[in-house]
């Protein structure tokens, strides 16, 4: 974290702790105010203003009756002869006065009353004078004779109330007053508090939303600190991600930088081997050899590894035959196990489908024929066992390959470092077996790369058992392969066959005759263009990759046609299968897709699963299979046996050499293309010749020669590259003509 | 319209009186004298009534506090509204005079929006001169009890003497 975020961390929590304590603050005032106004009303609510005034008024009105009743006696003194009605007046005066007395005992008014101990005193005095002037007045309303005497006594303590009543009136005014002043007073006083509790709680909010504003702009400037941060590490990662590009596209470069004058000494070691040479320097030559190519391999794994830390393509989801696949991958070491005196042994277990799955299958091929070669590496005089299971689970259904090998095993030490990058299990494992310590770091990111799991067991001397599964989806297989007997059933199509390949062409349509069917051959794209506008075909087989036009362009101008054309199937055969190529055959109008080299079983599921409605009855003839020879005594190892049996089983042991011939015919005419390119510097021109050569290669089982071929693709095309081919053509064309012999 | 609901109020009290038609004489003692807007007299300009005649009027009896008396009182009397419409009086204020001359104004609507009461028994007792009587005027304080303020505290007449309906 930056020194800054830090510091606005630290601030963001300061001013949060600030925040709590305002509004707790202001909390705390507010009750204080709601306190104050609460007890402001219930004050209010006792009334006391108004009984104080009534107290005084009571006590005026006292007052008052007084004076009137003295002022009535005196003027009932006065009469000479007072009549009954003068008495009741008078007597309703005292009466009234009367009355007014119990107003001065009226609890209510006690406190003010008592406030003041001169009022205390006086008003017991007053009620005595009061009830004491009773019994002449009630003799009165009683209509008796009330002497004269009494009266002025009356009229004497009448005179010594009213003193009373004054000093009462004055001094309750007094108290009253002083009590309404000290009510204001208190009422100032709370109205004060109230004030500076409003004032405080004013100050406080105000604290509290300035507070929140700097709270906001600290939130503020943090953010834009840790957008900032985000884009340095952004960038920090671009750049570190750069770094590693860089590096392997070093890597890359330095790859085939060595690798170009490497082909040149495997080249001119190869040439020199052929000639005469002395025991001493044949040996010195198959040192020079076997030293190259284990360079070049260990060079191949390097680049390999930084292709896949450059980052991947996607894994395929492509059905594939895991048997088939196994089987390839041992084929491949057969040769290598022999040398060692290894034997290799296949065992399939719970395999419940017919072996048909959807996945990636030359990345498994690659695991596979990696751990192979390991097994069979350390592994001498033994067996080397693979196993293949289908294992099910509730997620789905996986593949376990396992090679176990009766080699020197891996101590348990060693084991967890085998899976990294340049790690051997010691120093002198590569100076007795080579190799870079990249093969089972390489494997291990294709398995993960296939969301599977790579692992071993070993016993050191026992052997070692490597095992990965993967992921797979279990499908039905495909097209089921339709067998020579089935031919009988085939319609008889008009097909065209693009290919610029002359071996690949005359092998396809020696298959489409033997399947009975009419075969019309374009040598490239424009050809087939010419030919589709001119007649009606029931099926296309197009190539993809043809110099004027390519397979692509070429279906997209026949689809483009009037007629037939629009509709007719066209089928791509093509020896890359990515999912990437599909998808381009199928945009660009194709009906189906075939990868080469074809062989006779996939033609006829072709042509029967492609044949249009309307020709679906004109049904072939059973067709005649040639010679079956399959005395394959002169195929050398670095032939694909299995091919070179089909195509023979198809076409017979002179159409098969008819086919060697063309090729080898065919091959010149590309030796000379590809001196040319290289004379010239055409990359393009050399890639296409070399593609081509891989094609023919291939298509007759002569798999060291497509090997060759499609690697030299990868490298810079020069003198020795050249050389190696004409080279290997040249074994080829001795071996056919000793075979002739 | 005033008029006629003066009419109507005049009617209704006179046929809740036992003594239909003009006002009786007193017998008693007079206690009230309604003088002013007055329909009916049974005096020279006015209406006058002892004890009985407004015991018989329409009234209510009802215990409240109030600021001149300790603790819950009950007082009992005629409606005042019944006593001016025996009178067959008419008019927008009320002045209330007490015996000491006293004189406080009320509206009329203080008689007929709420039930105030000419209150001639406290406690069930009649009231003398002494105890504030003999007629109070009580508002009824424990019905409204938003009446309880000084405004109405001041028109509580005691020792109520005479009524003059004005306009």
């Amino acid at each position: 974290m930056s020194e800054n975020l830090v510091r606005s961390r630290d601030a963001v929590r300061q001013t949060g702790g600030a925040t709590k304590y305002l509004l707790a603050l202001s909390v705390l005032l507010m009750f204080g105010l709601a306190g104050l106004f609460a007890y402001l009303s219930n004050r209010q609510n006792t009334l006391q203003d108004s009984i104080r005034e009534d107290a005084l008024w009571a006590v005026y009105q006292f007052d008052r009756e007084t004076r009137t009743l003295s002022q009535s006696l005196t003027h009932y003194l006065a009469l000479s002869r007072p009549s009954p009605e003068d008495a009741k007046a008078l007597t309703l005066r005292y009466d009234i006065l009367y009355s007014r007395l119990s107003i001065l005992d009226n609890g209510k008014y006690q406190s003010y009353f008592e406030q003041s101990e001169t009022v205390d005193a006086l008003r017991p005095r007053a009620r005595d004078l009061v009830l004491g002037m009773e019994p002449v007045f009630n003799e009165l309303t009683a209509g008796g004779n009330v002497s004269r005497t009494a009266l002025e006594a009356t009229a004497g303590r009448l005179r010594d109330l009213l003193a009373i009543t004054e000093d009462l009136l004055t001094f309750t005014n007094a108290t009253v007053s002083a009590a309404r002043a000290d009510a204001r007073e208190e009422i100032m006083r709370l109205q004060k508090l109230s004030a500076w509790v409003v004032l405080a709680l004013g100050i406080s909010i105000a604290l509290l939303i300035l507070n929140l504003m700097r709270q906001l702009r600290i939130v503020r400037s943090a953010t834009d600190e840790i957008e900032a941060t985000a884009n340095k590490m952004a960038a920090a990662y671009r750049a570190a991600e750069a770094g590693n590009q860089a590096k392997s596209q070093f890597m890359a470069t330095i790859g085939h930088e060595i690798r170009t004058p490497l082909n040149a000494i495997l080249g001119m070691a190869e040439l020199l081997s052929m000639g005469r040479l002395g025991e001493e320097e044949r040996e010195n030559v198959r040192v020079i050899t076997s030293s190259g190519t284990a360079l070049l391999e260990i060079i191949n794994e390097i680049l390999d590894f930084a292709k896949i830390e450059h980052g991947d393509e996607p894994p395929e989801k492509i059905p594939f035959h895991a048997p088939e696949l196994v089987r390839q991958a041992m084929k491949v070491m057969e040769g290598r196990a022999r040398e060692q005196g290894n034997r290799l042994e296949l065992v399939m277990n719970g395999m419940a489908g017919r072996g048909w799955y959807l996945g990636d299958p030359n990345r498994l091929r690659r695991v596979l024929l990696n751990l192979l070669s390991n097994a069979v590496k350390f592994t001498e005089g033994g067996t080397v066992r693979v196993s293949l299971s289908e294992i099910r689970r509730d997620e789905g259904a996986r593949l376990l390959f396992e090679v176990v090998d009766t080699g020197i095993g891996i101590a348990e030490d060693a084991r967890p470092r085998l899976f990294h990058a340049f790690s051997q299990v010691d120093g002198t494992i590569s100076r007795r077996f080579g190799g870079t310590g990249l093969g089972l770091a390489i494997c291990k990111r294709i398995v993960e790369s296939l969301d599977g799991t790579i692992g071993l067991d070993s016993e050191v001397g026992e052997g070692s058992r490597f095992w990965f599964e993967v992921p797979v989806a279990v499908i039905a297989a495909p097209v089921p392969a339709q067998t020579q007997e089935h031919a009988a059933t085939l319609p008889r199509l008009n097909v065209l066959l693009v290919e610029d390949n002359a071996v690949n062409r005359e092998v396809a349509s020696q298959f489409l005759q033997k399947l009975g069917q009419d075969v019309t051959v374009a040598v490239d794209g424009a050809e087939a263009v010419r030919l589709a506008a001119e007649r009606d075909f029931d099926l296309v087989l197009m190539d993809m990759q043809m110099p004027v036009m390519d397979g692509i362009s070429a279906t997209k101008a026949i689809r483009g046609l009037p007629g037939k054309a629009r509709t007719v199937p066209i089928v791509a055969m093509t020896a890359n299968a990515s999912d990437a190529d599909r998808r381009r055959c199928m945009e660009a109008g194709m009906s189906g897709f075939q990868s080469k080299p074809i062989n006779m079983a996939q033609l006829s599921s072709i042509v029967a699963n492609h044949a249009p409605t309307e020709a679906r009855n004109r049904i072939v003839a059973p067709g005649k299979t040639g010679p079956a020879d399959t005395a394959l005594a002169c195929v050398r190892p670095d032939h694909d046996r299995d091919r070179v049996a089909e195509l023979i089983k198809a076409v017979g042991q002179d159409g098969f050499r008819h086919l060697v011939d063309v090729f080898l015919t065919d091959a010149s005419a590309l030796l000379a293309d590809l001196g040319r390119a290289m004379a010239a510097g055409d990359a393009e021109l050399g890639d296409r010749t070399l593609h081509s050569l891989k094609g023919s290669a291939s298509n007759l089982g002569f798999v060291s020669l497509a090997g060759l071929a499609e690697s030299l693709r990868k490298e810079r095309l020069d003198a020795a590259a050249v050389s190696r081919i004409a080279a290997e053509l040249a074994r080829l064309s001795e071996t056919r003509l000793v075979k002739a012999a | 319209m005033k008029t006629f609901l003066a009419a109507v109020l005049l009617t209704m009290s006179a046929f809740a009186t036992a003594n239909a038609g003009p006002l009786d004489r007193p017998e008693g003692a007079i206690v009230l004298t309604v003088t002013g807007n007055i329909g009916n007299t049974n005096a020279s300009g006015a209406a006058t009534f002892d004890l009985a005649m407004l015991e018989a009027l329409p009234g209510r009896t009802a215990t409240m506090e109030t600021p001149w008396t300790t603790g819950p009182t009950t007082f009992e009397g005629p409606r005042l509204e019944a006593v001016i419409a025996a009178a067959g009086g008419h008019g927008k204020r009320l002045l209330v005079k007490a015996l000491n001359d006293y004189t406080a104004e009320i509206p009329f609507e203080d008689a007929t929006a709420f039930e105030t009461i000419l209150a001639v028994k406290m406690n069930g007792a009649p009231m003398s001169v002494r105890d504030k009587g003999p007629l109070f005027l009580i508002y009824p304080f424990d019905k409204n009890p938003e009446l309880y303020n000084e405004k109405y505290f001041s028109r509580s007449v005691w020792q109520i003497r005479e009524i003059e309906v004005v306009d």
